[in-house]
């Protein structure tokens, strides 16, 4: 007879809503990790999809993610003639608000430097890549346009030929991918106020406020990105462009650490430290939970002692109970989690080796917590019966 | 009658209260014989109970020894744990309250007791119904315990008494939570347990009603045995079948 189940049959609905209090406690467990997976791959996203071997950006600096980058649009060619590299691109991203048929809609304008780059690298949803050098657009699903929508950036019509899902910037703003210069462009449209406030700050020109500013101007780009020959040394590559003087390289490895390390360092370990939180929250919860079930049955423990149960009987009792609890919440948090999650602004990545770690947290929350109930069972008298 | 099963001497047990020493159990030897009923009577404090824990083996005495059939099992410093497969085959309790399991139906709770000592489901639980229908309980035994009167709560704790047919039943105060009707059925059914299966039954109550089902009595007082009284003519109830085939 497995007195486990007969409890849990006898007391079904209390049971039922202790597995999915702790079901509720591993789905706020799996989104806080889910959050964090989701946040570095988003950041890494582009980096690690786009295929350079070096990011050309503006001397002193380490953009265009950690820091804002800005290099004349003709840096490319200088690129180039370097010894060793393979091809080059322009790359320049910033981020746009526009409103479409009322709606006020966010965007990563990000640049693709058409024709060399018509988006190939980007596994599309539904459509096609760029196939004219202006005023064609590939967006990200999460912006909130459709296929064949038109959409005003600056001072053009855009019409989305391609979507794709799940590319987002750091901030988790869908990408909308244009070609380069119609993304220099986007980046020209200002008002006549800031006009007017970067003229009185650099001293009355135009020239002078773009030559100092970090942040795409007229002409300018943030990047330029290099694919290598397969001979190529990096390094001397690396050190042509920083004899230059006016420009920085970064490696794709440079880009991790300082989106990773820098960055998003403090939103990183805020959402660790939750995690930690919450992990501490949910093992106190769960261990009290399956405490307080033993002790409320410590009468009838003491009844199976003074008909001569062996402890195996009980230990069962407890560890089984302890477990369904433990593998009933898991099953239940995965199960919320997969609904629930990709409702969500930002992506959760469900990864698979955090969900093993998460599920063997549990398990070992759940063995802790009923071996406390099980040295407590075991210390119970079968005289207690009487009292 | 057949032999000693229980054979308590000189059973003393003390507590330590502060500074003094509390007298529970001082110097107590009696025998019950298998298809007696004893009865154990007297004031509250008078050591009934803690009689019952050290004959039950679930207290040490503080001196003297406890032997059941013929064996000793327990004597001061014994390790009482390592004696629950001996208690389990030797014993069965019932109480005041019923203790049963709650969230077992009254069939299970009886089958449980044998399935414990190793009995397979199936016939465990077919055991348990033959006894329960025995009891008069056929058509309960799927409820569980709180769908029961507290007179078949009893029955059925009688029933998980019985279920290992071991040789002694000890019963504290078992009818105090009945009422006198209900009372009396359970002690003919005591009565009966020690003629039909031969067991010996042992009694703890404070209810005079059913004095002249025992054979034999005694007075407790102050941790002693203060009288004896042997009943020659003492009522036997009519039999009903309690010896169904243990699996």
């Amino acid at each position: 007879m497995n007195l486990a189940l007969r409890d849990i049959r006898f007391g079904l609905p209390r049971f039922l809503l202790t597995v999915a209090g702790v079901g509720f406690l591993i789905t706020a467990s799996v989104g806080m990790v889910g959050l964090y997976r989701g946040i570095v791959d988003d950041a890494l996203l582009v980096i690690d999809t786009i295929g350079a071997d070096l990011w050309v950006v503006q001397g002193g600096r380490s953009g265009p993610f950690a820091e804002g980058s800005s290099v004349p649009s003709t840096m490319d060619r200088r690129v180039e003639g370097l010894a060793g590299v393979a091809s080059v691109r322009r790359f320049v991203q910033f981020s746009q608000q526009f409103d479409v048929d009322g709606r006020n809609l966010r965007a990563s304008i990000t640049g693709l430097d058409y024709p060399a780059d018509t988006g190939e690298w980007l596994r599309l949803s539904d459509g096609r890549y760029l196939a004219s050098g202006h005023f064609e657009a590939i967006a990200d699903a999460s912006i909130g346009l459709g296929l064949g929508d038109v959409v005003h950036l600056g001072q053009d019509d855009f019409r989305i030929v391609g979507l794709t899902n799940g590319m987002v910037d750091v901030q988790g703003d869908g990408l909308l991918f244009v070609t380069i210069n119609d993304a220099v462009d986007i980046a020209k449209r200002r008002t006549d106020e800031e006009v007017l406030l970067a003229r009185a700050k650099a001293g009355g020109t135009d020239a002078a406020a773009g030559a100092n500013s970090s942040v795409p101007q007229e002409s300018k780009i943030a990047a330029v990105l290099v694919s290598l020959d397969p001979a190529a040394d990096q390094r001397q590559v690396a050190a042509a462009v920083l004899a230059w003087g006016d420009a920085n390289v970064l490696s794709q490895a440079d880009q991790h650490n300082l989106l990773l390390n820098q960055r998003l360092w403090r939103l990183r370990v805020q959402i660790l430290a939750f995690t930690v939180v919450l992990l501490v929250v949910m093992a106190i919860v769960i261990s009290l939970i399956i405490y307080t079930m033993t002790i409320e049955k410590l009468h009838q423990i003491a009844m199976l002692k003074l008909i001569g149960a062996r402890n195996s009987i009980i230990i069962a009792m407890i560890a089984e109970q302890a477990a369904l609890i433990g593998v009933g919440g898991f099953g239940f948090g995965l199960v919320v989690s997969k609904l629930v999650f990709p409702h969500f602004p930002r992506r959760i990545v469900m990864d698979t080796g955090d969900l093993a770690l998460l599920f063997t947290a549990v398990a070992l929350i759940c063995g802790v917590a009923s071996l406390l109930g099980i040295v407590r069972a075991l210390k119970v008298r079968a005289q207690e019966v009487l009292s | 009658m057949t032999g000693a099963i229980l054979d308590v001497h000189g059973a003393t047990r003390h507590y330590v209260s502060g500074d003094s020493i509390v007298k529970a159990l001082d110097g107590v030897s009696l025998e019950a014989h298998g298809g007696e009923l004893v009865g154990i009577v007297g004031p509250s404090g008078s050591g009934k109970s803690t009689f019952l824990l050290i004959a039950g083996l679930l207290e040490p005495p503080t001196a003297g020894d406890v032997t059941i059939r013929g064996q000793k099992v327990s004597e001061p410093g014994a390790n009482l744990d390592r004696l629950r497969d001996f208690r389990r085959h030797a014993i069965g309790f019932v109480f005041q309250k019923a203790n049963l399991i709650p969230f077992l139906t009254a069939g299970e709770n009886v089958a449980l007791a044998l399935e414990i000592d190793d009995v397979a489901a199936r016939p465990a639980r077919a055991y348990a119904t033959d006894l329960l229908i025995n009891l008069g309980l056929g058509h309960r035994i799927d409820n569980p315990p709180a769908r029961l009167s507290g007179g078949e709560q009893q029955r059925v704790a009688i029933a998980r008494a019985l279920a290992n047919d071991p040789p002694l039943i000890l019963a504290d105060e078992p009818t105090a939570a009945l009422d006198s009707h209900r009372g009396r059925q359970v002690m003919e059914l005591f009565r009966q347990i020690a003629d039909v299966r031969q067991a010996a039954v042992v009694v703890v109550t404070h209810d005079p009603r059913s004095l002249d089902l025992f054979d034999r009595i005694y007075e407790f007082a102050d941790g002693r045995i203060v009288g004896e009284e042997r009943s020659a003519d003492k009522v036997r109830p009519e039999a009903v079948g309690l010896l169904p085939q243990r699996p």
